[in-house]
């Protein structure tokens, strides 16, 4: 897995920069960027674009978890 | 598993907003430490005849005793108080919190206020009673040690006001001046009773 876009809704802390930065500790991963859609009072909406060679996605789930988001979908995939 | 968080008193802070509270923990528990000794310096000195030994005693307890109620007493209220945002966050995310750097973070941001609030009380306290244990030592007369225990006590107290004023964003020396009052009028008051008594 090369590139995956994900719908992630996470609290205002962790930041988004620390947020991706940890994401980018993931193995596999080479590059995160993230747009925010939407914010609220408590949490972020954003959307996260990953990019690497061999994304451990299980990892990556578990790494948004431990930063105290949630995965609500994922929205575009890549495999080379 | 949290190596991310392991050992970062800068992450508990920033996760936490511990920084802020420890930070209002500490000047009020200084305050109390101060003021405390300050009372038992000049109640003794004033309304009897206490040795230093008599008055380190006192301070020295008195101290172990605000520790103590300190860590207790903040531990307890602040870990309710973080529970309670970490329920919060759970409503607005719809979903558990139990592992994640958020809720582990604010668990020791209670461990960590307690910490700094009976700190703060003990380290403040001992700064006016500090010329105590010089007479103790024989380094000082009682007489001289009063005089630059209340010295020392209404520094202190004007140094955290300076503090306050600069958290404040306002001017420093106003407030330096207030917290000073505090100090002089506990001052007063104990010499007033003491002329009634």
């Amino acid at each position: 897995m090369s590139r995956l876009v994900l719908d992630v809704l996470k609290p205002h802390i962790p930041d988004l920069i620390e947020f991706c930065r940890s994401l980018s500790e993931v193995e596999g991963v080479k590059k995160v960027s993230a747009v925010v859609m939407e914010v609220d009072a408590e949490t972020d909406t954003v959307k996260i674009t990953v990019e690497g060679r061999d994304i451990d996605f299980e990892a990556l789930r578990e790494r948004v978890r431990e930063l105290g988001g949630a995965i609500h979908s994922v929205d575009e995939v890549v495999f080379e | 598993m949290f190596r991310l968080l392991r050992g970062s008193i800068s992450r508990i802070m920033r996760y936490s907003g511990a920084g802020e509270f420890s930070r209002r923990y500490a000047v009020m528990n200084a305050f109390d430490g101060i003021v405390t000794i300050l009372g038992i310096v000049l109640g003794s000195t004033l309304l009897g005849e206490a040795s230093a030994g008599n008055i380190v005693a006192a301070g020295v307890g008195a101290l172990i005793a605000m520790a103590i109620s300190g860590v207790s007493g903040t531990y307890m209220a602040e870990k309710a108080e973080q529970e309670r945002r970490i329920r919060e966050l759970e409503e607005a995310m719809l979903m558990k919190l139990d592992n994640s750097i958020i809720a582990e973070a604010r668990k020791r941001a209670a461990v960590f206020s307690a910490i700094v609030n009976a700190l703060a009380a003990l380290v403040a306290g001992l700064v006016p009673l500090s010329p105590y244990f010089a007479v103790l030592s024989g380094s000082l007369t009682p007489h001289l040690a009063f005089y630059i225990s209340l010295g020392l006590s209404l520094g202190f107290l004007f140094a955290l006001g300076l503090f306050l004023g600069r958290i404040a964003r306002s001017s420093m020396i106003v407030s330096g001046l207030k917290s000073l009052a505090i100090g002089v009028a506990t001052i007063l008051l104990i010499t007033l009773l003491n002329l009634f008594l």
